[in-house]
């Protein structure tokens, strides 16, 4: 890695590499434990941890665990029902899981030291190829060939419709694209900037308390990205799936 | 702010390019496609255990609670709400209560007070009339004794006034004559 061969320089991507912890192979298909596995692993427990101790003493009156539990909870049905209304209850358990997932990875990985899963490109991939494939089959199966009037939107002259289809169509197309570029970019820019700022308080000796400050400063801002994306993942899943589900409107 | 994350995006992946080119072996990790299958795998089973999580514990467990706390509230609310008409009630009966001891007590005190005021004018009349017998006997007893006094003087007179006629005339007079020459 480069960050050996000059450990003075800032690597900002060296947070973002992948090491091996465990090797396991299925045949030719590399599967090893890694790093990002683990901290998988460790979203999902704090997850499970932080609806288990928010639901242990379940009660009318509930404390400060079991708030925070319920809000997530109303927070994410309020989104469902909102954007999708009563038909999206059945994607509720997957809607909810795919927020806390997210929100857990990005926040636990502004922990130094930690790795951000959302931050590689092939796991906000395959949730938004998922939701993508899953959207579109939905789609499909609900509406059946009229799911294609969408790329036709009505109200638009007949002559507009050899500029209009394409467009919709690659829009269409661009979603999984822009959804899961979206979120990896941002945790890999807001990542690296961490780092640089970090490094900077370290060159600048005494005087890194103004990169120190910066550094705090971005530290909230990423704070808040952290939701923030996992928020706008979670929203566009809601309207691609109504969009799935009610294709007129 | 997106400018500056997506220029500094551009800067990684250059820099990333560049080391690729020197031969380094470096390059953004987010471009080894061989990691791509662990990833993605392990992605499937954490996901699907939290999923299964969510789905079987989680959100089962929210929705009772939430549903719990609204059922409670509502009950408590309608509960709240027959309370109140019960109160209500209860207070329009302690009025009519209140009303109807307070014209029974006027009642009562009319009765009382005319029963009294009978018997005070019944005792003051009987006193009365005692009185006026007693006025009456004792002025009756009183001129009686007054004419038994006066009888008594003229009895006396007329025994005094044969007395000096006898003395001075020697004569004896009949009382008739005297009680004659008196009047």
């Amino acid at each position: 890695m480069s960050a050996e061969k000059s450990p003075n320089l800032i690597d900002p991507i060296h947070q973002f590499v992948i090491t091996t912890i465990a090797p396991i192979k299925i045949g030719n298909v590399d599967i090893s434990f890694t790093n990002s596995s683990q901290f998988m692993v460790i979203a999902v427990i704090a997850v499970m941890f932080f609806f288990i101790l928010g639901l242990s003493k379940r009660s009318i009156v509930p404390n400060r665990f079991q708030i925070m539990c319920e809000l997530s909870y109303e927070f994410i049905a309020n989104l469902l029902r909102t954007n999708v209304g009563d038909q999206g209850r059945a994607f509720f358990p997957f809607v909810f899981s795919l927020f806390m997932f997210i929100f857990f990875c990005n926040l636990i990985g502004l922990v130094p030291y930690t790795f951000t899963v959302t931050s590689h490109f092939a796991v906000t991939f395959a949730f938004a190829g998922l939701i993508f494939i899953g959207v579109t089959i939905l789609g499909f199966v609900k509406n059946g060939f009229g799911y294609l009037r969408m790329f036709y939107p009505s109200g638009v002259p007949i002559y507009m419709a050899p500029v209009i289809i394409p467009i919709e169509i690659i829009s269409y197309l661009s979603r999984p694209i822009a959804l899961s570029v979206r979120l990896m970019a941002n945790m890999l820019a807001g990542h690296s900037i961490i780092k640089i700022f970090a490094g900077f308080i370290v060159m600048m000796g005494f005087f890194g308390v103004i990169p120190l400050a910066g550094l705090v400063a971005i530290y909230a801002l990423e704070t808040f990205i952290a939701f923030l994306q996992a928020y706008i993942f979670t929203i566009l899943t809601c309207i691609y799936l109504n969009d799935a589900l009610h294709p007129h409107h | 702010m997106n400018y500056i994350k997506f220029s500094i995006i551009t800067i990684l992946s250059l820099y990333s390019a560049n080391s690729m080119a020197e031969g380094q072996g470096g390059g953004l990790p987010q471009m080894d496609i061989g990691t791509y299958p662990s990833q993605i795998f392990w992605l499937i089973v954490t996901f699907g255990i939290l999923y299964l999580f969510m789905w079987k514990f989680a959100i089962p467990k929210l929705r009772t609670t939430v549903e719990e706390r609204k059922d409670k509230i509502s009950t408590d609310i309608d509960d709240a709400d027959e309370l109140k008409i019960e109160a209500e009630s209860i207070l329009s009966e302690y009025e009519a209560k209140i009303t109807e001891s307070n014209t029974e007590a006027t009642e009562i005190y009319n009765s009382t007070k005319s029963t009294i005021d009978k018997k005070t004018d019944l005792s003051k009349q009987e006193n009365e009339q005692k009185l006026k017998k007693l006025i009456d006997e004792s002025q009756a007893t009183l001129k009686k004794k007054e004419n038994d006094a006066i009888e008594d003087i003229i009895i006396k007179t007329v025994e005094t006034t044969q007395f000096i006629v006898e003395k001075f005339i020697n004569e004896k007079i009949s009382e008739e004559e005297v009680r004659k020459y008196l009047n």
